[in-house]
């Protein structure tokens, strides 16, 4: 299978996921939401936890079977650079209010203004930050 | 016989079979989610790193990322816009805006940790300027993240760890600001201004 037919049909999952979390409950699939608010009454028991639990099963089953599909880090510097680009993600995320499922997925599929605003900033910061790393290595 | 039909007061599943099925249904949902992403490849940093370099400075760039969000877009965007009276399982939809829940500069959006959710400000903007750094230099935001680290990829755990930190501290900071703002409008007994002040600076 092709990597855009796969990526294709990959993203349709996450769709798919996304839809179940939104017509069911009423929830938007934003994963650093879910993770922020884990805690919160307000469906943090009855929604946030089991969703999260559902993904770190996949992961924890996937690191097992085939974890040659997970892939490994590519950062230049090692553990350093990996928690600098963890905690500028944390931050960034709880700013704009959403993170690449959040914003990307669930905002522009409700083609929300905020949301393509987002996607669009951290798509060319990204760009940029490849580019200088690239330059730099 | 109109009694019989499905439907009816005495068909409805107890709340506690209702809340177990949205245990079961959220979990699934997880499980879906976090599929995609490694099918996808969203959890390979190689394959993201790929996609933003654009300008090609390691080698050619690799679209297929594009798919992925194509991919989920075609499903996503047809079902957020199925009209539903309210959700399967639960008594409402919670929206990211709070403005479709709670009118703008209300006492009501003003108490919610997350305010008014509906104007492009300042926050979003940089927000989203510190979120493509961090995606661009370890090739992971926080799903793909969370589904590398479960795998045990040494690097992924390290992410987390300190993506988790950032959320949490930020979120902390916000609130408090949030709260101060609020407390002072509600004291000046303005709420346009309470309206504009909490909008902007949250």
């Amino acid at each position: 299978m092709s990597a855009l037919v796969q990526s294709f049909i990959g993203g349709a999952l996450i769709g798919t996921a996304a839809s179940i979390a939104w017509l069911a409950h009423g929830r938007i699939a934003g994963i650093s939401g879910t993770i922020t608010r884990v805690f919160d009454g307000d469906g943090g028991i009855g929604f946030r936890m089991p969703f999260l639990l559902g993904l770190v099963a996949v992961g924890v089953i996937a690191g097992i079977t085939r974890s040659s599909a997970i892939g490994a880090t590519v950062a230049p510097g090692g553990a350093g650079t990996l928690a600098l680009a963890g905690l500028l993600v944390g931050v960034g995320s709880q700013l704009q209010n959403g993170c690449t499922s959040g914003h990307g997925v669930c905002g522009l599929a409700r083609n929300s203004p905020r949301s393509w605003i987002a996607v669009a900033t951290f798509m060319l910061t990204g760009v940029v930050t490849v580019a200088v790393v690239g330059a730099l290595r | 016989m109109i009694g019989a039909t499905a439907g009816s007061p005495g068909d409805q599943p107890s709340p506690g079979t209702t809340r177990a099925i949205g245990v079961v249904v959220a979990a699934l949902s997880g499980l879906v989610f976090g599929l995609g992403l490694i099918i996808s490849g969203m959890t390979d940093p190689s394959k993201i790193v790929g996609f933003l370099d654009v300008a090609g400075v390691r080698g050619h760039w690799d679209p297929s990322l594009a798919l992925v969000m194509a991919g989920a877009l075609a499903v996503h965007a047809p079902a957020v816009r199925l009209v539903l009276r309210r959700p399967l399982l639960a008594n409402s939809f919670v929206g990211p805006e709070r403005s479709t829940i709670a009118s703008p500069g209300s006492a009501e959006a003003c108490s919610t940790p997350w305010g008014v959710r509906s104007t492009i400000d300042r926050q979003l903007v940089i927000g989203a300027v510190i979120f493509g750094i961090g995606w661009g230099l370890a090739g992971y935001c926080p799903g793909p993240g969370l589904v590398a680290a479960s795998a045990r990829s040494g690097g992924a755990l390290t992410f987390v760890a300190a993506m988790v930190v950032g959320l949490f501290v930020t979120r902390a900071l916000r609130r408090k600001k949030l709260y101060t703002c609020c407390t002072s409008r509600a004291r000046s007994g303005s709420i346009d201004s309470h309206r504009t002040g909490c909008a902007t600076s949250v």
